[in-house]
């Protein structure tokens, strides 16, 4: 008889636990269902192509620059994917593939935002460094003229400029308010950023944003940090600080860009200004360009680097999601190797280069 | 007889004229729940809602905001209006802000008929419409 009860509630529990994960299946197959409609799935792809005419390796080596035998060197592709929360959280990511490292997927950045207010939003997690005016886009070619932004601003190497980083890990306070005409972002963030090269530990910046219109782009920015895990001794437990201010518009189809930052790394190796300067117009779907760059870095060491870089370039665009485009580029290196692999033969070297750019 | 099929022509070509003009110049009008509290924004604070810099309405509620579909002619005549930027500049100004993490556009909703269901059903929605399919289950925020 007990054997009978106990086989009944044995029978009914059972029943109970089939309908209880019956139930949350349902709901958990809701949720999903729910999540899938939230979630917002965006893309971006650029391919390109790049040939020198010099014996020798830009901006990068043998197998990730781009030499005599032309390169498809910074073909890449990235998927995002956005889900808000509630109306105060949301969490965003980026995944990213390149060419540069055989298309291995990493994540580019993923963060969780938590709006505070309409103007204050605290955000945690791996985010875009938010210094230099499109250093948060920087591999979505479809948003701004170049085939690469320009490297003598934007490269992330020991031998580059060493002004902007991919991402950090950590944290920001982003403060911003509109009004008509206006609009003012104070972003102020704090973390670590790990780089094969060495850790920049104990970040803290500040980036100031302001624009009119979405006509005229301000912006500056200060951040220092300590270096650790160098490849140079030297350098170790150094204080590296970098400050950058950039101005863009898009006035009557004329479009600029103007960028300069000052880097200080206690080593004078190491210690660099760098700058650019590009002009444009738009006719229809044609924008003709000419950007200048110029890198100067341990001026006062005995190993100054000195490069420049004249680019001529044409962007079609396709659609409103679609471009293509064609520079012509005169390397100039007076002193050193710049972002040469090594110093190279001669002062002058020309390069050219033909990409199309897809967001999605 | 000459008479009346010139008339008939007449008012044929008249009404073709006017399908043709109407789909051109779609005449937009902003709509949002009736329980809303707001019965009127300007064109800017709508245009600061859409492109998402702000996310409230002026009372501090959170605007929930819709669009149409990228083909829709609607839709060009609100951009042209309000945005007051061509569908490239919309289009790169929301690439810039989804590849940074900065924020993504307003859900796509549908065209005129079903925006116009999605907002009545929808407390503190934002939408638009073309003015010849407006009835009385939304209101009228902005008639730009």
């Amino acid at each position: 008889m007990s054997y009978g009860k106990s086989a009944l509630q044995t029978k009914k529990a059972k029943r109970t636990l089939v309908c209880l994960l019956a139930a949350s299946m349902c709901q958990s197959a809701l949720l999903a269902e729910n999540l899938v409609d939230k979630i917002g799935v965006s893309g971006f792809l650029t391919a390109k192509y790049q040939q020198l005419d010099d014996d020798n390796f830009f901006n990068g080596d043998q197998k990730t620059g781009v030499g005599k035998d032309g390169s498809w060197q910074d073909t890449k592709i990235g998927i995002n994917l956005t889900a808000p929360v509630n109306d105060k959280i949301s969490v965003a990511t980026q995944f990213f593939a390149t060419k540069d490292d055989n298309f291995n997927l990493t994540l580019d950045w993923g963060f969780v935002s938590y709006a505070v207010s309409d103007e204050i939003t605290i955000r945690a997690g791996k985010i875009k460094f938010p210094v230099g005016l499109v250093n948060e886009y920087v591999d979505v070619g479809n948003t701004y003229p170049w085939i690469t932004a320009p490297e003598l601003f934007y490269t992330e190497n020991l031998q580059g400029p060493n002004i902007t980083r991919e991402s950090y890990t950590g944290t920001s306070v982003l403060w911003r308010t509109s009004t008509e005409d206006t609009d003012v972002g104070i972003n102020i963030f704090g973390g670590e950023i790990n780089l094969e090269s060495m850790d920049l530990r104990k970040l803290v910046g500040i980036s100031v944003r302001m624009a009119w219109n979405d006509t005229i782009n301000f912006q500056t920015s200060y951040y220092q940090g300590t270096m650790h895990n160098t490849l140079m001794s030297v350098m170790e437990e150094k204080t590296h600080s970098n400050l950058a201010v950039g101005i863009n518009f898009d006035w009557n189809d004329i479009i600029g860009y103007a960028e300069w930052a000052t880097t200080d790394m206690e080593v004078e190796t190491m210690n660099g200004t760098s700058w650019y300067t590009t002009l444009g117009y738009q006719m229809d779907e044609w924008l003709p360009y000419l950007t200048h760059q110029h890198l100067d870095k341990g001026k006062e060491s005995t190993n100054p680097q000195k490069q420049q870089i004249t680019t001529a370039g044409l962007r079609y665009d396709l659609s409103d999601t679609m471009d293509l485009k064609v520079e012509y580029s005169l390397i100039k290196t007076q002193s050193g190797q710049g972002l040469f692999e090594s110093i190279p033969a001669d002062e002058r070297a020309n390069r050219f280069g033909i990409a199309v750019d897809v967001v999605f | 007889m000459i008479n009346k099929k010139k008339n008939i022509l007449f008012a044929l070509l008249v009404m073709i004229m006017s399908a043709v003009t109407g789909t051109l110049f779609a005449d937009v009008v902003v709509i949002t729940n009736r329980t809303t509290d707001i019965d009127s924004l300007t064109a800017k604070e709508v245009k600061l809602l859409y492109l998402q810099k702000k996310k409230t309405f002026p009372n501090g509620v959170v605007a929930i905001v819709g669009d149409q579909p990228s083909d829709s002619d609607v839709r060009d005549e609100f951009n042209k209006k309000v945005l007051k930027k061509s569908s490239k500049k919309i289009k790169r100004y929301w690439s810039k802000r989804i590849f940074s993490g900065k924020g993504v556009p307003p859900k796509v909703i549908g065209k005129d008929e079903e925006m116009k269901k999605w907002v009545a059903n929808t407390p503190n929605s934002l939408g638009y419409i073309d003015a010849k399919s407006l009835d009385n289950s939304v209101k009228v925020i902005l008639r730009p």
